[in-house]
């Protein structure tokens, strides 16, 4: 009787563990400059030492991106914007729920 | 592949083992054009009867029959080609990388906010972005019916938004021991840079 419920219990816990992954938010923003000015065509992509690398995400005209479905995780993330191929732009955040997060550059 | 390509896949090997075996069996002797029965061997008719072929030579029904096979693949192959797109164009007065994102949509309809339904994904509308760091997008939609000759998006000419910005130490924040930044090729292991 004990084990079966124990059976139960881990079943239940596989299932709320699947639905916390299944559970992503979105990351969203604007990269711009010094002069406030909206900056396209900057890769931003997320990077986490668990899941690995996100899909990248380049910015609008209006220098507005978005990162859909990034799973929620006690450890920070990394947050970079590239231009071409090259680093311009890391920071450390934390994905709880939907993340506004802004990127200036200089 | 799925199991569509390799059905396709299947019919067309079928038809090709056909018509070298006939070729076989003709060069060994076992059968011959020459050998004709009184009725028919073969009768195909196509376009409500308005064409109709018929054969006494069971030979050369063989050969029909195969070509069949790889007439009929090749034609409900095209959906199968129809998802490789060439995109040819060119970007002018860029100094920097360009990339060229295409996008599309496949609304699906919900019952109650319930949705359970099977999509087979056709373009109907392409979107065309060309995209260079410090440079204005350019976006560019295509049509279902252009796509099969492939998305051309001619020559486009960026315009420059602000002056590029080289990395500046400040802004980069450090890694701890142990932890590396994986390459951006290996992106895509979870969420997803999408359309505004």
């Amino acid at each position: 009787m004990k084990q079966r419920l124990n059976l139960w219990l881990i079943a239940i816990l596989l299932l709320l563990t699947q639905s916390a992954w299944a559970q992503g938010f979105s990351v969203y923003g604007t990269v711009s400059n010094v002069y406030d000015e909206p900056v396209p065509g900057i890769v931003v992509s997320m990077f986490h030492p668990v899941y690995g690398r996100s899909a990248p995400a380049y910015t609008d005209g209006w220098g507005r991106y978005i990162l859909y479905d990034v799973p929620p995780h006690q450890a920070p993330y990394y947050l970079e914007a590239y231009w071409g191929n090259q680093l311009i732009y890391r920071d450390v955040v934390q994905v709880f729920g939907p993340l506004e997060w802004h990127i200036m550059l200089d | 592949m799925g199991t569509y390509d390799y059905a396709i896949l299947g019919a067309i090997l079928c038809g090709i083992i056909m018509v070298f075996g006939g070729i076989v069996l003709l060069y060994k002797g076992a059968i011959r054009l020459q050998v004709a029965s009184k009725d028919p061997a073969l009768t195909v008719e196509m376009f409500q009867n308005e064409l109709k072929f018929s054969t006494r030579n069971p030979a050369l029904g063989l050969f029909v029959i195969g070509l069949c096979f790889v007439a009929l693949s090749i034609y409900f192959g095209q959906d199968m080609a129809a998802t490789a797109i060439e995109v040819r164009g060119r970007a002018e007065n860029v100094d920097e990388k360009v990339t060229i994102l295409l996008q599309s949509q496949w609304p699906v309809d919900t019952h109650e906010g319930r949705v359970h339904q099977v999509v087979r994904p056709q373009l109907d509308v392409l979107w065309v972005v060309v995209s260079a760091p410090g440079y204005k997008p350019h976006y560019k939609s295509f049509a279902r019916r252009e796509l099969k000759r492939g998305v051309d998006f001619g020559s486009v000419t960026l315009t420059k938004a602000t002056p590029k910005i080289n990395p500046n130490p400040a802004r980069i924040a450090d890694l701890p021991a142990g932890v590396e930044s994986p390459p951006m090729s290996e992106g895509g292991s979870f969420g997803a840079g999408g359309p505004l």
